[in-house]
């Protein structure tokens, strides 16, 4: 697939000032801050979008840019663009190429305040999947390039994004309500690329790659003149398959847990990004992708005076995808960024003995009796599982990430009590509290 | 084509059209779903707590209200006060009010900041104020309750909490266990969509 941007951009925002839309006033493209640097020198077609700073249109993300610190990144260059749907990302062969759409781009303020804006337009709804547009953050702040994956979804006039703090690696959070589109971001420096980097003398054309990728070709090489990054290649020849945890229970003493994770069940999984050519990979952002089967877990009824605690998984299959960037002015040092995605959860289900900590009810401020046949848990949000899943993006190297599905009726930890008579808790609150890990016994 | 563009970033920047209201109590998917208290024929009333956590603050209950079938009659609230507790929470359950604690208040009567902040006995810290819903199944078929909420001030600060919260009663003596209840997984759904307590798409 290859998708020309500029031109269609270029349309977009002409015809806006043609015909005298509110929101895009002939002369304001030039205001707000210009695109300059890095960010200018590797997403050259962003330039021909106005600053959101200047626009009425629909907000598609906002937020505060800090360090991990807390330092905020003020005047840091945001980009926004689309990734292709992740059915059109797997159908491409190992080796094929895509565009990033640009969709917004600012600059943070002193705060690291930003607002990114934008409408719908007819080639972002091509680009949208069942769960929304796949999007990618390029923050461009001194002397270092972050890199962050996400989602939104358009929702009549606006757009919608679900808060998923820590399958994201920034901080676990829940929020409270509705979805919004906030996103604050904690960039760590070193998980960033380092730009400008000095090297003497002679191109380092081609840079090392690793053990089975398709190999760098011309196509593959910034060429000074034009953009300083090369477009996104996806490297893996068939999807990577890995098990993921979706759900964990613990039950006791004669009760029963049944798990249910049905067609429409929705998981979280955290996205993986290498700023150094692939020997590491760390959680870069996290996107939601819908099951299309109804996974066959078993239940588990544990005997009186005993405890069953049980990790419920499915299998989730993720791409990869790799792009060279010159890393310094002098065009003879190139870094090589290679970025995950789930393509989409393919079935299969199993349960293994959970290695997470175990926990009593004991405490009472996080028990709740149950004098009842049943409880069950439908639409709340679920617990973020840490260390999920793990595959290899690259030959020999690791990726971890993080998962949450959000309790729904495709998603639904029950317990029965054989006798009148059990509780339920939660981890680290009431059972009915956010983000809990449950155990159910009966009495 | 002009026209239409202009006129859809004309209706964009006019903004969208409000959220629904997130205090009203309406049909929902509930959160959480509480099946078969064992309920019985001389007495067919059962409760379900949430929680105030709000230590050491005043708290005064201005409202409660529930959404229920029409064969199951609410019955207001009572509120128990961590003194009132005998070392268990309140949870769910039959009786109203709930049974297993050594009294309860009015659920308007003012709550003092010094029996917020009051540590049980076996507690190793305040324990919330526990408002129980009250309930009564009428007649001989399955009912509900979906959807709770409560309004009330905490140091004078209003709020308003709602609760996603389910409950199914079934009959004596058979209750709610079975092949055609409680084993069926669409016993709750039926149950609630027959009584329009959740959405027709939910």
């Amino acid at each position: 697939m290859s998708i020309s941007c500029r031109p269609v951009v270029a349309a977009v925002v002409a015809a806006c000032v043609a015909v005298g839309v509110p929101g895009i006033a002939a002369g304001e493209t030039t205001r707000g801050g210009a695109l300059t640097g890095a960010a200018l020198s590797r997403f050259p077609a962003f330039a021909a979008l106005p600053d959101s700073r200047v626009l009425a249109l629909p907000v598609v993300l906002k937020g505060t840019l800090t360090e991990r610190a807390g330092t905020p990144l003020g005047g840091a260059q945001v980009l926004l663009s689309a990734w292709p749907s992740p059915e059109a990302l797997g159908a491409l062969p190992a080796g094929g190429q895509f565009d990033l759409v640009p969709i917004a781009r600012t600059v943070a303020d002193g705060r690291g305040r930003y607002e990114l804006r934008s409408v719908l337009t007819p080639v972002l709804a091509s680009l949208t999947g069942e769960d929304g547009l796949d999007i990618q953050l390029d923050v461009f702040h001194e002397d270092r390039h972050h890199v962050y994956l996400a989602q939104v979804r358009p929702d009549g006039q606006g757009w919608v994004r679900e808060a998923v703090g820590g399958v994201d690696g920034q901080t676990a959070s829940l929020a409270a309500g509705a979805a919004g589109n906030l996103l604050d971001l904690a960039l760590d420096p070193a998980g960033a690329e380092r730009l400008n980097i000095s090297a003497p003398g002679v191109s380092t054309w081609p840079p090392p790659t690793r053990a089975g990728e398709p190999p760098l070709t011309e196509r593959d090489k910034p060429v000074a003149g034009g953009p300083s990054c090369s477009r996104p290649t996806k490297i893996n020849e068939h999807p990577i398959p890995a098990m993921t945890t979706v759900a964990t229970a613990i039950v006791s003493n004669g009760a029963t847990v049944s798990i249910t994770y049905t067609d429409g069940a929705k998981t979280v999984i955290s996205t993986g990004g290498s700023t150094d050519s692939g020997f590491s990979f760390g959680v870069s952002g996290a996107r939601e992708r819908s099951a299309h089967f109804t996974a066959d877990f078993r239940d588990f009824r544990a005997k009186s005076g005993r405890s069953i605690a049980r990790e419920f998984r499915v299998q989730v299959e993720h791409d990869v995808t790799r792009r060279v960037c010159v890393a310094n002015a002098n065009w003879n040092r190139y870094s090589v960024q290679y970025l995950t995605s789930p393509r989409g959860l393919t079935g299969g289900g199993d349960d293994i003995r959970s290695a997470r900590p175990v926990f009593g009810c004991e405490d009472k401020h996080r028990r709740a009796p149950a004098v009842l046949g049943a409880v069950k848990t439908e639409r709340a949000k679920a617990a973020t599982y840490s260390a999920a899943f793990s595959f290899a993006p690259v030959k020999g190297v690791g990726f971890s990430g993080n998962a949450l599905s959000g309790y729904s009726k495709a998603v639904e930890i029950a317990y029965a009590f054989s006798r009148i008579g059990g509780a339920w808790c939660g981890h680290t609150g009431m059972p009915l509290h956010d983000g809990q890990r449950l155990h159910g016994y009966g009495r | 084509m002009a026209a239409a563009l202009g006129a859809m970033l004309i209706a964009l920047i006019a903004g969208c059209g409000s959220d629904a209201d997130a205090t009203t109590l309406t049909p929902t998917r509930p959160e959480t779903t509480l099946i078969g208290p064992p309920i019985t024929a001389k007495d067919p009333t059962f409760h379900a707590a949430v929680y105030l956590d709000h230590p050491g603050a005043e708290i005064r209950v201005l409202d409660v209200d529930a959404l229920t079938s029409p064969n199951v009659s609410f019955l207001g609230a009572v509120a128990v006060w961590p003194r009132d507790l005998k070392g268990e929470n309140v949870g769910s359950g039959p009786k109203f009010p709930p049974p297993g604690i050594r009294g309860h208040h009015a659920v308007e009567e003012v709550i003092p900041a010094g029996e917020t902040a009051f540590v049980p006995k076996g507690w190793d810290g305040p324990a919330s104020v526990a408002i129980a819903f009250g309930f009564r199944l009428n007649g001989v078929e399955d009912g509900a309750a979906n959807g709770m909420r409560i309004v009330y001030e905490v140091d004078g600060k209003r709020k308003t909490e709602l609760y996603r919260i389910a409950i199914i009663a079934c009959p004596p003596p058979k209750g709610c266990r079975g092949a055609t209840k409680a084993d069926d997984p669409e016993f709750t759904d039926d149950i609630l969509r027959r009584y329009g307590l959740v959405p027709e798409q939910g």
